[in-house]
């Protein structure tokens, strides 16, 4: 009896746990589906909203490319390439202001300030970030590795006091351009902006070689996985893309010899009192730029100071490849050595000589065709030959003999010389910007006033350094032509670069083609050299031991379209020794006083403020280098200076 | 018959056991191992810069103001910069009392000697 119901029971539990077991069954189904779903259908929706929660990329950043310094340029030194920029890094710590308390922001700012240094003014600039609704803002730029350390420590105690996430502060690692030698070769190299182009991500030169070799300077950003998680702060995963760095360059500049200019000139343009000066060092032989010196100084790293004030913005520029100006008195020696080349083409042509440079000249007697102001010497002298001109660099003398050269072989013969042998007119392809191509006039052309650029008088001023226009490195690659022996000598800054790889991707090799004969050379770097020796001009450039020679120049500045008689740039180029020369060296010395300075007298004459400069460099930088000395006893042309002194008494005595 | 076919398939399990378990233990260093490339990386790029750092900081002792206002100091006063006459360069450096002839590849980088008489030294 009681059985019945309990079997009827059992039958009801069955169809409930039968219908209970299908709805389960059902939904354990839509489960699967949804799980199907989610996991198969929508897998990449769901990949990437997770992606998006836990993982981001960031750039990997890359080292852009550095410049090297010269190697072994002497077999006494052991110099191996130097990095004349180094990218350190650095970081930048950023905020999350969401994920900070009210409570917090005082505490953070009050701990923070003295780590940073920050004063009021940057106090309230940060507070006012820890208030906007963000997740990054970014509170400060280029820190150190030991400021992070510091920073790392205190949050880490202060962020588990305040339960804030351990991610609230994060910092970005970037690299920094950084200057081992500070100020050295501030001009020529330059730096980058501290801000990068927003697209590209970039670095942004300010000029000089960071500028000019930018495309191989820069590299390619990669890309690296960072994963986060409420509980963990940021965490670096692994690089998705490998970053691609930049070509290193390795410069002719050789760290010493740039230490040794860039004391000097500064030396000498305060002895001088000028307004700047520069010191260009070259090797004859290659046309490498061992130095290129400018004061005063440019410090990449403060290069916001310098573009922020006028003032200071003309000593970011390389002066000597930027600024032309007139040459004067040292385009003598190459008016010279054109006429002499003259002389030549016309004992080719089997005529008569245009000039002998040994016979006795008489300058009053000069005519200058063409000129409503006749040309004047500063000496009172008379009689002259050619050593004797370029001693006490007469004017009338050198216009006289290239007036006699275009009066036989043309003004376009004269003006190819110029152009083709010396390279005026026309730029040296140093690998700087902003290089000024100079000016040489054209004869049958017009300045812009409708004057023609080549008149009448035009070649008389030519052979004095007037009317044309040339850069410090056009003139030293000009004398570079005398001093090598008749060679087209072409100034570099660059010897080789290397990509990431290290392999070589360029490598300089100086050319060199003959555009002078040796013989003539020779004879002007006779008569140059008497310009250095007692009784010169430039008696002052003296390198003990060596033989030397060279020319000065002092050219009135162009101010308001007329010559200023109170402006100068005194200027005095050289090489050293005087035969198989090593190294030229150009030396300008920007608008010294025109007033005499007391105990020092008139400073304005190159002779007087750049030859000691060219002097005082050649003597270090050849003992640094441990030339023996060609004039050990200084009795070089003692006897050759004495008979030109008494020669010169005897023609112009009184 | 039936004991010995047990004794050798216990010994081959033995063996295969040992065998595995070898496997498995050199995975598991390998694992290890593996693990820890990206922390090694991390810290070997740490040393890196920080190596970068120590460079720079050396470079900007060593640089040629510092060195030239150094050599303009009293003490160093003596010296001067040889002529390169005077250095005597020695290709390869050999043991002076040695019997043994140097045998092997040759030095491709010979090391040049500069002797001290060169700076400062009266000749």
């Amino acid at each position: 009896m009681q059985a019945e119901p309990t079997h009827r029971v059992r039958i009801q539990d069955k169809k409930k746990l039968v219908i209970v077991a299908f709805f389960v069954f059902c939904l354990f189904s839509l489960l699967i589906l949804q799980f199907f779903k989610i996991q198969v259908v929508e897998c990449d929706k769901w990949q990437q909203k997770a992606r998006a929660q836990h993982q981001f990329t960031i750039a990997e950043p890359f080292h852009r490319g550095v410049f090297y310094s010269s190697g072994n340029l002497s077999s006494i030194h052991e110099d191996p390439p130097q990095a004349l920029v180094v990218d350190l890094p650095m970081f930048h710590v950023y905020v999350d202001p969401e994920s900070l308390t009210e409570s917090s922001k005082e505490p953070m700012m009050n701990a923070l300030a003295p780590i940073m240094g920050w004063n009021e003014q940057m106090i309230s600039k940060v507070r006012k970030e820890f208030d906007k609704k963000s997740r990054s803002r970014k509170i400060a730029t280029w820190i150190t590795h030991e400021h992070k350390e510091e920073i790392e420590t205190w949050w880490k105690g202060f962020a588990r006091r305040c339960k804030l996430p351990s991610n609230a502060i994060y910092f970005v690692q970037d690299y920094k351009r950084s200057y081992p030698y500070g100020k050295m070769l501030g001009q020529v190299l330059h730096t980058i902006r501290e801000d990068k182009d927003v697209l590209t991500h970039q670095a942004i030169p300010t000029g000089g070689l960071e500028y000019s070799f930018n495309q191989l300077l820069q590299g390619k950003e990669g890309q690296r996985l960072m994963l986060r998680s409420p509980k963990f702060s940021l965490d670096r995963g692994d690089v998705l893309q490998l970053p691609q760095n930049g070509h290193d360059i390795y410069l002719t500049i050789h760290p010493f010899i740039q230490a040794i200019a860039e004391e000097e000139i500064e030396r000498g343009v305060q002895l001088a009192q000028a307004k700047s000066g520069w010191a260009v060092v070259m090797d004859v032989n290659t046309g490498d730029i061992l130095a290129m010196a400018q004061y005063p100084f440019f410090y990449p790293a403060e290069y916001r100071k310098y573009y922020a004030d006028p003032s200071l913005k003309e000593h970011t520029k390389v002066k000597a490849i930027t600024d032309c100006y007139e040459p004067g008195s040292m385009l003598k020696p190459l008016s010279l050595a054109i006429a002499l080349k003259a002389n030549k083409e016309r004992e080719l042509r089997g005529e008569k000589r245009l000039f002998d440079p040994e016979a006795k000249v008489d300058v009053g007697k000069i005519q200058l065709p063409g000129r409503k102001v006749p040309m004047k010497d500063t000496s009172t002298a008379r009689f002259l030959n050619m050593n004797m001109a370029l001693q006490k660099s007469s004017n009338l003398y050198i216009a006289g003999v290239i007036q006699k050269v275009v009066d036989t072989l043309g003004e376009k013969w004269y003006k190819e010389q110029l152009e083709e042998v010396f390279g005026f007119g026309k730029k040296t392809g140093i690998e700087l910007p902003s290089e000024t191509a100079g000016f040489l006039p054209s004869p049958g052309k017009c300045y812009p006033n409708g004057k023609l650029q080549w008149s009448v008088p035009t070649p008389g001023c030519l052979a004095i350094g007037y009317n044309l226009l040339a850069n410090g490195v056009q003139m030293l690659r000009a004398y570079a032509v005398i001093a090598s022996g008749g060679y087209d000598i072409k100034p570099s800054l660059v010897k080789k670069i290397v990509n990431a790889d290290n392999q070589v991707v360029y490598e300089r090799t100086p050319s060199r083609k003959l555009v002078l004969d040796s013989a003539i050379t020779d004879r002007v770097i006779e008569a140059m050299k008497f310009v250095t020796k007692n009784d010169g001009l430039a008696a002052r450039a003296d390198i003990p031991g060596f033989t030397r020679a060279g020319k000065t120049g002092t050219s009135e500045k162009i101010r308001g379209g007329t010559y200023a008689k109170n402006v100068h740039v005194a200027t005095f180029i050289g090489f050293t020794p005087a035969k198989e020369a090593k190294i030229a060296i150009l030396v300008g010395i920007d608008e010294p006083p025109h007033a005499p300075i007391p105990g020092l007298g008139a400073m304005y004459f190159g002779g007087k403020c750049a030859a000691p400069v060219f002097g005082k460099i050649a003597t270090r930088v050849l003992q640094y280098l441990g030339t023996p000395p060609d004039d050990p006893d200084h009795t070089d042309m003692v006897q050759e200076v004495k008979t030109l002194k008494n020669l010169f008494w005897q023609w112009n005595k009184r | 018959m039936n004991g010995k076919v047990m004794l050798r398939m216990l010994f081959c399990l033995a063996v295969f056991t040992v065998y595995l378990y070898h496997i498995v233990h050199k995975q598991n260093t390998l694992n290890h191992l593996s693990m820890q490339i990206p922390k090694e990386t991390l810290d070997l790029k740490v040393i890196e810069e920080q190596n970068v750092r120590l460079r720079f900081l050396i470079d900007s002792f060593e640089s040629p103001d510092h060195l030239m206002q150094l050599a303009h100091s009293p003490q160093y006063a003596h010296l001067r910069h040889p002529i390169s006459t005077e250095v005597l360069h020695i290709a390869q450096g050999s043991p002076l009392h040695s019997k043994e002839v140097p045998q092997g590849p040759k030095v491709l980088h010979p090391f040049k000697l500069h002797p001290v008489l060169a700076v400062g030294a009266n000749r």
